[in-house]
């Protein structure tokens, strides 16, 4: 074998090496087609402001001003993408609020009185997402219009109220709209987030605050009125 | 060669049918896990039935089986109550033995080795006694041969407890008043124990709780036969009368150190007495407390309130209805979403 043979051997596995490693290093990114969110916040329901009530505060006088802690959980579908993203979502979520029971004189009683809901959500949504995947700009706008049933219960002590034969469970129906924005945090660790997509499937990440107005109340009927007006903040993760 | 090799096998095969006997012991009376039956004062006389099943060949000598305060092993003494004596030809494998603390006690003065003869009364203190099966073993240098000593071949070793102590009487530490329950704090009680709290109504000084102006109407404020009895989950028992009172005794009971026992299904505005008995895990109850009386109260929660306050809601069939349109939607959805085609 010549030196020459040899020294052409040596030079193309030289210019095979980089060629294999910057096949394993391009950046690849997995199709897109949902996002999975979780928010929490505070959950006011609207129940003092039913008209048959005549003013009386039958919430605020068990609860005061607090507001239940809610929680909840979304799955969402991607059915455009293109000038931003549009789709349909369906969110699930849990809220409870503890507080002493009265006594006729208005003293706490020893039982413990709760409200529980535990609100669905089906919703039409689109966030602007165009200028963050385009000219880098992190912050995605977007609003939703959903359908809204909230299954309710009361308790007292270990057991769902009744009163005058009623019990105190149920369910309401009712719409809300939403409006808030996300900030993409993949600008800040780009690297991490590609790992994050070619290790599990989550192309990006976001934190974001969003504002919903909500009327629960059976499309103004009568009974408990669960709408609210609230603040609530979460991650979301798409896929 | 041939001959000496099958004398030996023939001399094996004779060693090794010569098994010594072992017996066995099962208890038709639920054990701890370190097979002891407790037995209370109350079920003294009651006889516990065990049995057992013998295994091997009884080689000379006796098998006995016995209860002893003593370890197994040995021939019993006279102290010992006998109940299975098998000898050598006794062709018997399994049988059951039937014996109560009230016959172990006594067995315990036949002879002047042991301890002293004692009734359920006079037994004041905790004993134990073991279920033992003993008989001579096959050893010797071939071993084929019967030893003259008795030696323990019985197993498990069943121990029968009699534990005659009752718990110290219990305090009721507080009473909180609830909507239609009361809450009994009870002081006391030892590990392993049940906190028994029992409640009659308290008898008025007219004929009964019912009628009386401060305890609400006949209708609503609960009558000699139905205080106690709707949904608390509670039974009625009449075995202690609580001095006072009218109307059948309810009893509700609850492990020690498992917080307040409630008492639920109670009548607002009506006047309870209660008491409260520690019962330990052998099944021995203490004296009663000092008995305390209380009177449940209507407390209001958010829906009292509401109503109160002329709300409308009154839930019910609207949300069943309601609850299966949102689960259709939900499981709809979730196949939908499950399918997770790609779109780009």
């Amino acid at each position: 074998m010549s030196s020459t043979a040899v020294g052409l051997g040596v030079a193309a596995l030289l210019l095979a090496v980089p060629a294999v490693a910057q096949e394993v290093t391009i950046p690849t990114r997995s199709p897109r087609t949902g996002a999975v969110i979780f928010r929490g916040g505070g959950y006011k329901p609207r129940i003092d402001t039913e008209k048959a009530l005549n003013g009386a505060t039958p919430y605020k006088d068990t609860f005061g001003d607090a507001s239940l802690l809610l929680i909840e959980g979304e799955l969402q579908r991607f059915f455009y993408q293109g000038i931003g993203t549009a789709g349909l979502g369906l969110g699930l979520g849990y809220a409870e609020k503890y507080a002493d029971a009265k006594l006729d004189d208005g003293s706490a009683a020893a039982d413990k009185a709760a409200l529980k809901v535990l609100p669905i959500q089906l919703n039409a949504f689109y966030k602007f997402d165009y200028a963050a995947f385009r000219w880098g700009i992190p912050l995605v706008p977007y609003a939703k219009l959903g359908l809204i049933y909230s299954p309710w219960w009361m308790t007292k002590g270990s057991t769902t109220e009744v009163v005058e034969g009623s019990k105190a469970s149920g369910g309401k129906w009712g719409w809300g709209g939403t409006a808030g924005v996300s900030f993409l945090l993949d600008v800040l660790e780009p690297r991490f987030a590609r790992d994050f997509d070619s290790d599990l499937g989550v192309n990006h990440s976001y934190l974001f605050a969003e504002y919903t107005h909500a009327d629960v109340n059976n499309f103004g009927g009568k009974g408990l009125n669960l709408g609210s007006r609230r603040w609530m903040f979460g991650l979301a993760l798409d896929y | 060669m041939r001959l000496p090799f099958i004398g030996l096998l023939l001399f094996a095969s004779t060693a090794v049918a010569q098994v010594g006997p072992a017996v066995s012991f099962t208890s038709a009376t639920t054990t701890t896990s370190n097979n002891t039956v407790t037995v209370p004062k109350s079920e003294c006389g009651n006889a516990r039935r065990f049995t057992w099943t013998r295994t091997g060949n009884i080689c000379g000598g006796s098998l006995f089986i016995y209860a002893t305060t003593g370890t197994c092993g040995g021939e019993p003494t006279a102290t010992d109550l006998k109940l299975v004596s098998l000898g050598s030809s006794d062709s018997t494998t399994t049988g059951t033995v039937n014996f109560s603390v009230q016959q172990l006690l006594a067995a315990r003065g036949g002879g002047t080795d042991g301890g002293s003869a004692a009734t359920c009364d006079s037994q004041t203190s905790e004993i134990s006694f073991n279920l033992c099966a003993s008989a001579r073993q096959v050893g010797g240098y071939l071993g084929t041969e019967c030893q003259t000593a008795y030696a323990n071949v019985g197993s498990p070793t069943f121990v029968l407890k009699y534990d005659p102590q009752p718990p110290a009487t219990p305090t009721i530490a507080a009473v909180i008043p609830r909507d239609s329950a009361l809450s009994v704090q009870v002081d006391g009680a030892e590990a392993d124990s049940t906190v028994i709290v029992e409640v009659a109504m308290v008898a008025s000084a007219d004929t009964d709780a019912g009628t009386d102006g401060d305890a609400g109407t006949d209708a609503d404020a609960g009558t000699d036969t139905d205080a106690g009895t709707d949904d608390g989950g509670m039974g009625l028992v009449g075995s202690l009368a609580l001095e006072g009172t009218t109307g059948p005794v309810t009893r509700v009971d609850k492990a020690a150190g498992e917080g307040n026992v409630v008492i639920t299904g109670l009548t607002n505005g009506v006047t309870y007495r209660l008491q409260a008995i520690i019962r330990d895990a052998a099944g021995n109850e203490s004296p009663a407390s000092a008995s305390v009386d209380a009177t449940p109260v209507k407390s209001n929660g958010l829906f009292d309130a509401y109503v109160d306050a002329g709300g409308q809601e009154r839930g019910g069939c609207a949300a069943a209805g309601g609850g299966l349109a949102g689960g259709a939607v939900l499981a709809a959805l979730g196949i939908w979403l499950s399918s997770r085609r790609k779109v780009s």
